[in-house]
């Protein structure tokens, strides 16, 4: 039983591993660079695509080549709070820092796609709509959602103690969670009971040309990688800022200059 | 069940000895809403069509004064580390705090809406639709508050963090509520309005105080 | 009362990620009587707490009999007289009694501590010194074998101190436990008492 541990076992190992700064600081050390390539190789051929390849539209000439940017950022805007409520969770019941960290470093990346969702909207939604700003049902949960995130940002960093502040912060995404299904469906069906006709949103649907469809899945594939990316980035130097005083970093760095590669 | 009462009567002793505070919110909702008629038109037409909407948006905007009440006093005093210390269970201590809540700063909010219905003529049979959905929101809005007052607790300016973070949550109750109102006027059945309601309260009620406990415990333990 | 007795092994504590006392393991049983000293910021509050089960440690684990805990807040509603504040407290101790009852031990546990006067002020209007004197009467509502006080004679007389120390001693021998954090308390003022000094701790750890 002992030389030969159990996978279990090994899982659990595996899994503690996660627990300590030290390693997870080394390890995605080397995953970073990974991350970008993957993102750059799948976003520079998706944009250029999209942006000059892919015909106009027939209705709404170039200026549906938004979606290039809007459709990718309002899917991320969705799934990071998911990801940061359920790292959250992870951080909460199992008490690991690093997933309280994950937490809490998805929140700007979430609500920066946030915002840029609802800037190519409203930047979409003039020629389309003839206005910058409708209340739509997607627009308005949107708004709620960028609202939800920076509520979550500023409890965190109203709190002093960070490790307080983290649980704060994840709580409060994990209650966001339940609510944003809420919150989107009384948007939707009071969006319907108002402007039972207002044009619809929905392009990048079936009807869409493989040749527009291509760029689009490109770009939402590299847009994961860069949340992936910049997440690992920012945990790193959190961690790194919350534990200037321990001996990790210390080592980490005279090990660096020892051996500069 | 004898602690449950005498604390939400301890509660509400506290509260009545501080009268006056208790009744802010309510002038304060008060005056809100008589700021309509004056910045917007004095016509009864005009008014009644958004009458709904205003009484509820000052009613939510009145939920958030006085929220130290909730938890703050009680942590600055160190009252609330003893909670931990309490031979019954942080959930039974929590709800009883809520409950009093309720029924000292939810309550009145129910029972002022008919007057500030009448300011802004609303029809009766409106009028009873806007105090049944205050009935029945106010509960939410209570535990809504109580969840944000007890998430900054360790925050350094949690007055306007609170309004931050209950704002949002508010969306579905605020919808929900004023199309009861508006759809009654319009002579449409809204059944459907006031059972959502209710299922958010249920829905309320059984999943905040959990959260409350937790975050009353991050709070207090780490 | 039931014997008294704290078992706390390899407990730890970090606040911002930084250890405040590390690896501290501490026996004690009935009769004990404990003074914890410490400069500033040496973790004598800190330590107090996650006996009392208010903090959870970093890591360790501690066993250990029903506790009273009085910190250096007074605790007390300020729009609740004293004997409604203490009131309160025995309910939430656990008393299901009628209300005679439970003010008859209210009032004996403010007379034992002298200020039986002060029962129908209001919290909110007393001196530091009154407050001290009415929160630390919270111990005497029902028996619990571990006093865990906090600077307990801060803002007190000679007087009151005196008859504090004979209260604690008192509980002592009737096979309780007494943890006190005081800077001002020494050996001297204690002798039959055990002493832990908590060092200042800065080096860095893991």
């Amino acid at each position: 039983m002992t030389e030969n541990p159990s996978i279990w076992q090994r899982c659990k190992v595996w899994f503690h591993r996660w627990g300590s700064p030290a390693w997870f600081y080394r390890t995605s050390g080397y995953i970073i660079p990974w991350l970008w390539g993957l993102c750059f190789i799948l976003a520079l051929p998706g944009l250029y695509l999209g942006l000059f390849v892919a015909p106009a539209d027939y209705l709404q000439g170039d200026s549906y080549r938004i979606i290039y940017i809007h459709v990718p950022s309002a899917w991320m805007s969705m799934m990071i709070f998911a990801l940061m409520a359920a790292f959250g969770l992870i951080g909460m019941v199992w008490r690991i820092r690093i997933a309280e960290t994950m937490a809490i470093c998805s929140a700007p990346i979430g609500a920066a796609f946030t915002l840029i969702a609802l800037l190519t909207g409203s930047l979409w939604g003039k020629p389309t709509w003839g206005t910058y700003w409708q209340w739509d049902a997607r627009m308005t949960s949107e708004l709620v959602l960028l609202f939800l995130y920076i509520g979550v940002m500023a409890l965190y960093q109203s709190i002093d103690e960070p490790r307080k502040a983290a649980r704060s912060a994840s709580l409060l995404a994990l209650v966001g969670l339940v609510n944003l299904p809420i919150i989107h469906y009384s948007v939707q069906w009071w969006n319907t009971l108002h402007q039972g006709s207002t044009i619809k949103l929905d392009i990048g649907e079936s009807s869409m040309d493989t040749s527009m469809l291509i760029p689009l899945l490109l770009v939402v594939a590299a847009s994961k990688f860069y949340y992936a990316a910049v997440l690992l980035s920012r945990s790193r130097g959190l961690l790194l800022q919350q534990d200037q005083h321990k001996r990790w970093p210390q080592e980490l760095w005279h090990a660096n200059k020892a051996d500069p590669t | 069940m004898s602690l449950f009462i005498h604390l939400v009567r301890t509660d509400l002793q506290i509260a009545f000895r501080h009268a006056g505070e208790l009744l802010q919110p309510l002038w304060f909702m008060a005056l809100v809403v008589a700021l309509f008629p004056l910045g917007i038109s004095p016509e009864a037409a005009e008014l009644r069509q958004i009458a709904g909407g205003v009484v509820w948006i000052a009613a939510l905007l009145a939920s958030l004064l006085g929220l130290e009440a909730v938890f703050a006093h009680d942590e600055k005093t160190g009252r609330l580390e003893q909670w931990l210390l309490a031979d019954a269970s942080m959930l039974t201590l929590v709800a009883a705090r809520l409950l009093s809540r309720w029924l000292v700063s939810g309550l009145p909010i129910v029972l002022i809406s008919p007057l500030l219905a009448i300011w802004l003529q609303l029809q009766t049979d409106a009028l009873v639709v806007l105090s049944l959905s205050l009935l029945l929101g106010t509960p939410i809005m209570t535990l809504l508050c109580a969840l944000a007052a007890a998430l900054t607790l360790s925050s350094r300016q949690a007055a306007t963090l609170m309004s931050l973070l209950v704002a949002p949550l508010y969306v579905p109750l605020l919808i929900f509520a004023t199309s009861a109102v508006k759809e009654t006027q319009a002579g449409a059945n809204v059944d459907m309005q006031l059972l959502l309601i209710t299922a958010m309260l249920v829905l309320a009620v059984t999943l905040i105080p959990p959260a409350i406990t937790v975050a009353l415990n991050i709070h207090l333990r780490e | 009362m039931p014997a008294a007795y704290l078992n706390a092994s390899n407990i730890s504590y970090e606040r911002h990620y930084e250890s405040v006392f590390g690896a501290l393991t501490l026996t004690l049983q009935a009769q004990d009587m404990l003074v914890l000293s410490g400069a500033n910021g040496s973790g004598k509050t800190t330590l107090l707490k996650i006996l009392a089960g208010i903090l959870r440690p970093t890591s360790g684990h501690i066993k250990l009999s029903a506790c009273h805990y009085v910190g250096h807040q007074h605790a007390q509603q300020p729009q609740l007289t004293v004997l409604e504040n203490l009131l309160y407290y025995l309910r939430l101790q656990g008393a299901s009694l009628n209300r005679c009852a439970a003010e008859a031990i209210c009032l004996q546990a403010l007379a034992d501590f002298k200020v039986a006067e002060l029962a129908t002020r209001m919290a909110g209007n007393l001196s530091a010194g009154q407050l001290k004197r009415s929160a630390l009467a919270r111990l005497l509502l029902c028996a619990r074998p571990i006093w865990l006080l906090d600077e307990p004679f801060v803002n007190l007389d000679k007087h009151s101190i005196n008859l504090m120390l004979k209260l604690m001693r008192r509980h002592c021998a009737q096979g309780g436990i007494a943890i006190i954090a005081s800077h001002e308390l020494g050996l001297a003022d204690l002798p039959d008492s055990r002493h832990l000094r908590l060092p200042l701790r800065n080096q860095p750890s893991d």
